[in-house]
């Protein structure tokens, strides 16, 4: 397949998605929701000082943004799948790669607008300033989300093949996430402090590794998993 | 001819369960009559022999799970996949006995049942993941769906196998990187992990057999209906 094909069907295939979520919305206003929810009720729980709070509030963001995730994640191949165009999909000459990364690239839209709403809502109610160094957060959370959206993709077309999908998707999903989730919390929690220290870079070189040897291995792995 | 030839087999196999219970027997009396008593932790020291043999085992099955599963997806040979499950599987129950057992040090060298360190917690992430992987497995009847899904969680999972071993190099933590031992415990340490390595290597085996035994069953069903 020609790179300017490959291209095009990407666009087409991310522009499809987004078309459907924006005419149905399906998945996102629910997503949305429960993270908001989950923000109420982990800064009901977390009555600290403003140090401990510093040390918790980066982990309970990401926990938030990727438990919220999983509501989109689920329903990210249903559509394709109750509707029964997933065959044509497979059958039109398109890459499965293409679809790869379309996907990843529409759950990267999602996360961004996730973390859109829930960034803001956690400093107003934990008081912590998230945002103290702006393009730094915005590696972290990039890094975050390529690594997020590569496994996502991957474990939802899997789960959607399998009869306990709701149950499956965050048994699987979540434990492979905890590295992602680990580095991303440890990052953004030395953002937050007064001085950077050299650990941030640390973290930072860990959550890179991570989100390029997932999306290299999503990309490579995912014609295999699209098989019928 | 047949006769003879099963006959044959279950000496062979026989020879081979005495060979591999003579060394786990071995590893276990060496570990209770020959290795020296801790001066500080006493006997719950011995725990470490049981500890360090079988995330070793866990370790190697991760690695063959692995390896498998890539043998399967470039080769669609399900006997590659059967190697793959029965490695899961025993990766699974390691990583059990070495949680269970480090919580059990951890107790009684650290006085706390669990420490939120990079090594455990990369090492119940991998338990995890393999608890998963097998749960993803059984929800799945067709063989070589089975295999795929199975196959492609595998070469994921493996990725949290850097941090597990790295772990204590890379992060601050608990574990030592290289502790200094008595040479008697080094001699019974060296002798633990050859008799477990041995124990779950036939382990494996054999529930690879089972499983492809009842792959054979399923198949012959199937052909009935």
């Amino acid at each position: 397949m020609q790179p300017g094909h490959a291209l095009k069907a990407f666009w087409r295939l991310v522009v499809k998605d987004l078309v459907c979520e924006f005419r149905l919305c399906r998945s996102w206003p629910g997503m949305l929701l429960l993270g908001l929810v989950l923000v109420l009720l982990l800064e009901m729980q977390v009555d600290l000082g403003t140090h401990e709070k510093q040390q918790v509030v980066s982990g309970l963001l990401w926990l938030d943004v990727f438990f919220a995730g999983t509501l989109m994640v689920d329903r990210l191949f249903s559509g394709e799948r109750e509707e029964g165009c997933w065959r044509s999909l497979l059958l039109y000459p398109v890459s499965p790669t293409a679809v790869f990364f379309a996907k990843a690239t529409v759950t990267i839209l999602a996360l961004v607008l996730l973390e859109c709403v829930l960034v803001p809502a956690f400093i107003v109610f934990s008081n912590i300033p998230l945002l103290r160094r702006p393009l730094c957060f915005l590696t972290v959370a990039l890094l975050a989300n390529l690594g997020y959206a590569s496994v996502s993709v991957v474990i939802s077309a899997l789960t959607a093949q399998l009869s306990h999908r709701s149950s499956l998707l965050p048994l699987l999903l979540l434990p492979l996430m905890t590295p992602v989730i680990m580095a991303a919390a440890a990052a953004t929690r030395f953002l937050v402090a007064a001085d950077l220290d050299e650990q941030w870079w640390r973290w930072v070189q860990l959550l890179g590794c991570f989100a390029v040897m997932f999306t290299t291995l999503g990309a490579l792995v995912f014609e295999f998993v699209v098989e019928d | 001819m047949r006769i003879t030839q099963s006959v044959a087999n279950t000496w062979k196999q026989l020879i081979v369960f005495g060979l591999v219970f003579s060394l786990l027997a071995g590893a276990i009396l060496m570990i209770f009559l020959y290795a020296p008593t801790e001066a500080t932790m006493g006997h719950a020291q011995r725990i470490l022999y049981l500890h360090v043999s079988v995330t070793w085992c866990g370790l190697a099955a991760c690695l063959a799970m692995g390896a498998c599963s890539a043998a399967y997806m470039m080769s669609r040979n399900l006997v590659w996949d059967y190697w793959s499950q029965a490695s899961t599987e025993v990766g699974c129950l390691c990583f059990t006995i070495t949680l269970a057992s480090g919580s059990l040090w951890a107790h009684e060298a650290w006085g706390v049942w669990w420490t939120w360190e990079a090594r455990l917690t990369s090492a119940l992430v991998l338990w995890l993941m393999l608890a998963g992987i097998c749960l993803a497995r059984a929800s799945v009847d067709d063989l070589q769906s089975r295999a795929r899904i199975g196959a492609v969680l595998a070469v994921l999972a493996i990725c949290d196998l850097p941090i597990l071993i790295m772990a204590t190099r890379w992060f601050r933590g608990v574990h030592p990187i290289a502790p200094q031992m008595d040479p008697r415990m080094r001699i019974v340490l060296l002798g633990a992990m050859l008799g477990f390595t041995a124990f779950f290597a036939l382990l494996t085996r054999q529930r690879r057999s089972q499983i492809d035994l009842a792959a054979r069953v399923l198949t012959v069903e199937r052909m009935g209906e």
